[in-house]
């Protein structure tokens, strides 16, 4: 909770020898108050502190006072907080006819403690200016003495009021209650609000009056004409406070110190000191009892703190004296003290903060200053290796070398997408979808990174035409019971080039990552165009697929061929990357290698030609090259010309002709049989 | 033409040449693709068959030999023209095509490595996750207001898309006992976006958990961190701060690189903010199956983008995740 007050009035609070900077310098360094901001004004100082919300007890001004008081004599400044005017009188009636309220309160655990009092004869007008200053440093709006006197002490004492009109109230009669579902109480700022079930409301006869803890009725203001005042000092369920601002969506100063928790113990001394400043500057007298409900009264507990713990967590000796000074200075009681332990009563405004060990050492540490503690390298044993190394190390690899070739960027896309741009991608049938997305924009985790490649794609075109683009990413899928799958994929996009190149993209890898041989299978997809989307299959594993995306995907307005997709299961690629492959002894012996000129029908494969020279030549042939390939009317109608560039060698000897022929007469028959292929003129040996 | 006509002619041109030019029109001529070498060659199928391999190979001999040749004169040709070479080296080089890693993976790489150095673990978990290990395993049980700092994307009741890297927590401590040394990097996700927010984003965590792990020992550890990653100069110190799975809880800062730590226009008096850090609570200690009474731990947990943009400049993190081009060609 942000914080907002001057100088001055802390010095009200507090007694001390150290300047405004100091005050700001070391709230920060040793407590969750962080100088959000620190200015000078007129002849004062404004700080702003962003109070961690563990801390209610200091989301005042009077809070901070306290805090000082164990934070700055470590500075070497003396300090001590004082508690200001007002805070314990007597509050008895003044009048000679003293009014009454009717109060009932429906659930308990609603309010923890509720206090009341009423007052007459007020005067309404407007404050004196260093109130009315006050306020507005901090960010509100004057109003008038008493509801002045209400905003005021919230932020001095961290505890939010009310002030009703009490001759608005229908016959004196209060039954604070939960709220049930479609109620509407008009607040004080004009605005109906509906309400949800289970707010807490105040209701006189019939007439919601007041939604508590979040913003009084505006049928029960106090306005010029008002004379006598309910002077209202609460604490709530900070459960329901919390969730009702949350269902309205709407938060006040006052709510956010509610949902934090009020110090219950803090009521009294509160509504002291309102009734002291309303006389003082609204002409009050008090003119009913002082009605107080507070079952269950604070406990203090204790928690103890081991010097042998302390010094553990600090690496850092200190002295139980200097412990003991900072418990006090904290105002924790100390209990009981030996010289092993000590345990201490944590006091209401501390509870439920302070609650184990590890808390008292932090309140020792923090005063004893973190700046104070020497930092070290730890020691020991490094932890048992992890198998995941491993991915971490082929993702990276696997970048490099795409980066490296010089044709990519990397791209990091969010995981959320539109369900416009699933429209090819399953849709949502499979992609996860999120409750409460931020806009349709983010709707649903992706399924595929392809959508948001292309999406980047279509957004760089007006700065370069060719492009090259990969992310490496998680994509998820629903399931219907447990966590969505949730898996890396590897998806590139690419476009201005040939199928060739692409496909030397992904055998490129391939071959660098020492994965073995792969297949292409022309597959029906519904985002490759027809005939040039391939699945990638390596031993019976689908690895992933490639093709040119279809027109109607990538958008038809763009009048551009569309890019290539290449777009892998990443884990699958992972597992089967090896830094080496097996060591092959160089050859020692040269190898023959002879040209072969063939004819055949033109939807005879090359990699089936290669398959059969492989096969045929018994492992004779350790290299087929294509060194030219071409279609012409000479050759024929359907048919084309190869020319393979074959290498026979042996490990064992420099091989001779008279070895070569045979294989080489075998390899050619079994074209011709298996291919009806011509075999052109006479083999060339080079 | 024979083979070793070809050889005397070839020698002799070769001779002759004085110039780089001259150089080039006889490697047309005699090496080039309609050069004598290649017309030969064709005329080796009007021979008779049993004559075409000797012929062939000698003609691959007196091939290689001219090669040599050339290259000898060549040799010879650089070395008189020398000195007479002139060349503008502001000319534009001709670049072989760079590609470009995106900075959070070079930010990545880096923090790696730097943790690594002391024996830290990369991990990862899922990243949409139980709410169990997002939340109550972390001491935040449900409707418990300390959630709503995380501004959580909800799949279902139970399934969160993880707010922090600290879901990754009491995972690691279910699946190996101390110590431990772990650093999670993950997509993160929380329901905002301005200028210094996005949707998505990425955190980096450290946990350390061990028999007495210190204040000291995490000071230690964000000192390493800070003069590896930005340099000796700069340092950092640790504020209070609450979380409910650490306790003590801290912010961690580092001083500001433009002024040292004096104060200037770019950071807070000097310290510009890191993020958060901790003692493991015991409570999260439980969760994972670890005895508080044996061993603590501490953590920290910080934006990728965040440690980036201190270093480079960038002033906006959307530009992260637009991948405008002339973005990524700077990194």
């Amino acid at each position: 909770m942000n914080i907002k007050f001057t100088h001055r009035w802390l010095k009200e609070l507090l007694q001390t020898s150290a300047s405004a900077e100091e005050v700001a310098k070391d709230l920060n360094l040793c407590g969750p108050f962080e100088i959000e901001n620190f200015e000078k004004i007129k002849n004062d100082w404004l700080y702003q502190i962003e109070v961690a919300n563990n801390r209610p007890d200091a989301f005042s001004v009077f809070g901070i006072a306290r805090e000082c008081q164990a934070i700055l004599p470590n500075f070497g400044f003396k300090t001590r907080y004082k508690k200001p005017q007002g805070t314990d009188l007597n509050l008895q009636p003044e009048v000679s006819k003293p009014l009454s309220l009717k109060v009932k309160i429906e659930k308990k655990g609603l309010c923890p403690r509720f206090t009341a009092i009423i007052l007459d004869e007020i005067k309404i007008g407007s404050s004196p200016p260093k109130i009315v200053d006050r306020l507005n440093s901090a960010g509100i709006r004057a109003i008038n003495n008493v509801v002045d006197v209400s905003n005021y002490l919230m932020l001095e004492l961290g505890q939010p009021m009310h002030t009703f009109d009490f001759d608005k109230i229908k016959n004196a009669i209060m039954i604070l209650r939960e709220s049930r579902l479609g109620e509407t109480i008009i607040t004080l700022d004009s605005v109906r609000r509906s309400l949800p079930k289970g707010a807490i409301v105040i209701e006189d006869e019939n007439r919601l009056i007041d939604l508590c803890g979040i913003m009084g009725g505006q049928l029960s203001q106090v306005d010029e004409k008002t004379k006598r005042v309910l002077l209202f000092v609460q604490t709530y369920d900070p459960q329901r406070i919390r969730k009702t601002t949350q269902v309205i969506g709407y938060r006040t100063e006052a709510s956010s110190r509610f949902e934090k928790g009020i110090d219950a113990e803090g009521v009294l001394p509160a509504i002291s000191r309102a009734v002291f400043l309303l006389k003082k500057y609204a002409n009050a007298k008090i003119a009913s009892e002082l009605i107080d409900f507070y079952p269950n009264q604070y406990k203090p507990y204790s928690v103890s703190l081991t010097f042998k713990k302390l010094r553990s967590y600090l690496n850092e000796e200190i002295s139980p004296q200097k412990v003991k000074k900072i418990f006090k200075s904290l105002d924790l009681k100390i209990q009981k003290a030996n010289s092993s332990q000590v345990e201490v009563l944590i006091p209401s405004w501390r509870s439920p903060d302070l609650e184990i060990e590890e808390d008292l050492i932090e309140e020792v540490a923090r005063i004893y200053g973190y700046r104070n503690i020497r930092g070290e390298l730890p020691t020991g044993i490094p932890p048992k290796a992890k198998g995941e190394v491993k991915t971490f190390f082929w993702q990276e690899v696997i970048k490099d070398i795409l980066k490296n070739w010089g044709f990519f960027y990397e791209t990091y896309n969010y995981s959320l997408v539109s369900k416009s741009e699933l429209k090819y991608f399953g849709e949502d049938k499979k992609a996860v979808k999120v409750r409460n997305p931020l806009g349709v924009e983010f709707e649903y985790l992706r399924p595929s990174l392809i959508p948001s490649l292309i999406k980047v794609f279509r957004q760089n075109l007006n700065l370069k035409t060719s492009l090259g683009f990969f992310e490496l990413a998680n994509v998820y899928q629903h399931k219907t019971r447990g966590l969505p799958v949730q898996k890396t994929r590897l998806t590139i996009l690419i476009n201005d080039v040939s199928f060739l190149k692409v496909k030397g993209l992904l055998e490129g890898l391939i071959s660098i990552l020492k994965i073995g041989n792969i297949q292409y299978l022309t597959k029906e997809s519904p985002i490759y165009q027809d005939g040039l989307g391939f699945e990638i299959h390596q031993q019976k594993q689908i690895l992933g697929s490639l093709g040119m995306l279809k027109i109607k995907i990538l958008g038809d307005d763009l009048k551009i061929q569309p890019p290539f997709i290449i777009d892998l299961d990443l884990e699958k690629i992972i597992a089967k990357a090896h830094l080496f492959s097996r060591f092959k002894a160089i050859p020692r012996f040269p190898p023959v290698i002879e040209d072969l000129d063939l004819i055949v029908d033109q939807k005879i494969t090359v990699g089936s030609i290669v398959d059969l020279i492989a096969k045929a030549s018994q492992l004779l042939v350790t290299k087929v090259e294509i060194i030219d390939l071409y279609q012409n009317p000479k050759i024929g109608r359907g048919k084309k010309s190869v020319t393979l560039r074959l290498s026979y060698q042996s490990k064992t000897k420099t091989l001779t002709t008279k070895e070569i022929s045979p294989v080489r007469e075998k390899i050619k028959r079994q074209l011709v049989i298996k291919f009806n292929a011509r075999i052109r003129d006479q083999t060339i040996q080079l | 033409m024979n083979i070793d006509q070809l050889k005397k002619t070839s020698s002799e041109a070769l001779e002759a040449a004085k110039t780089e030019q001259d150089l080039e029109k006889w490697r047309i001529a005699y090496l080039g693709k309609k050069g004598k070498i290649s017309q030969l060659a064709k005329t080796l199928q009007t021979l008779p068959p049993q004559k075409r391999p000797q012929t062939g190979r000698q003609l691959n001999q007196l091939k290689k030999l001219i090669l040599v040749e050339f290259e000898k004169k060549k040799r010879k040709l650089n070395l008189t023209l020398e000195q007479k070479k002139w060349l503008d080296p502001t000319l534009p080089a001709i670049l072989p095509p760079i590609g470009h890693l995106h900075p959070i993976t070079l930010t990545i790489r880096e923090i790696v490595s730097i943790f690594e150095g002391i024996g830290y673990q990369r991990v990862s978990y899922p990243e949409v996750e139980w709410d169990y290990f997002a939340f109550e395993a972390l001491n935040m049980p449900k409707d418990h207001p300390a959630r709503d700092e995380w501004e959580t994307f909800f799949v279902s009741d139970k399934i969160v898309l993880t707010p922090h890297t600290s879901s990754g927590q009491v995972r690691e401590m279910l699946s190996q006992k101390p110590p431990i040394r772990m650093l999670n990097i993950a997509k993160c996700y929380r329901r905002q976006q301005d200028v210094s927010h996005v949707p998505m984003f990425f955190q980096f965590e450290g946990l350390f958990i061990d028999r007495q792990a210190s204040i000291a020992n995490l000071k230690g550890t964000l000192d390493y961190f800070t003069t590896c990653f930005f340099g000796p100069k700069r340092i950092t110190r640790i504020r209070p701060y609450h979380f409910r799975f650490t306790e003590p809880s801290f912010e961690v800062d580092v001083s500001c690189g433009v002024c040292n730590g004096h104060g200037c226009k770019l950071c807070k008096a000097g310290w510009l903010e890191l993020g958060g850090a901790g003692m493991v609570h015991p409570k999260v200690l439980k969760a994972g199956r670890i005895d508080s009474s044996q061993y603590t731990g501490f953590a920290f947990g910080w934006g990728v983008e965040r440690v980036c943009m201190m270093k480079t400049n960038i002033s906006d993190i959307r530009l992260f995740y637009q991948n405008d081009i002339r973005f990524l060609e700077q990194f």
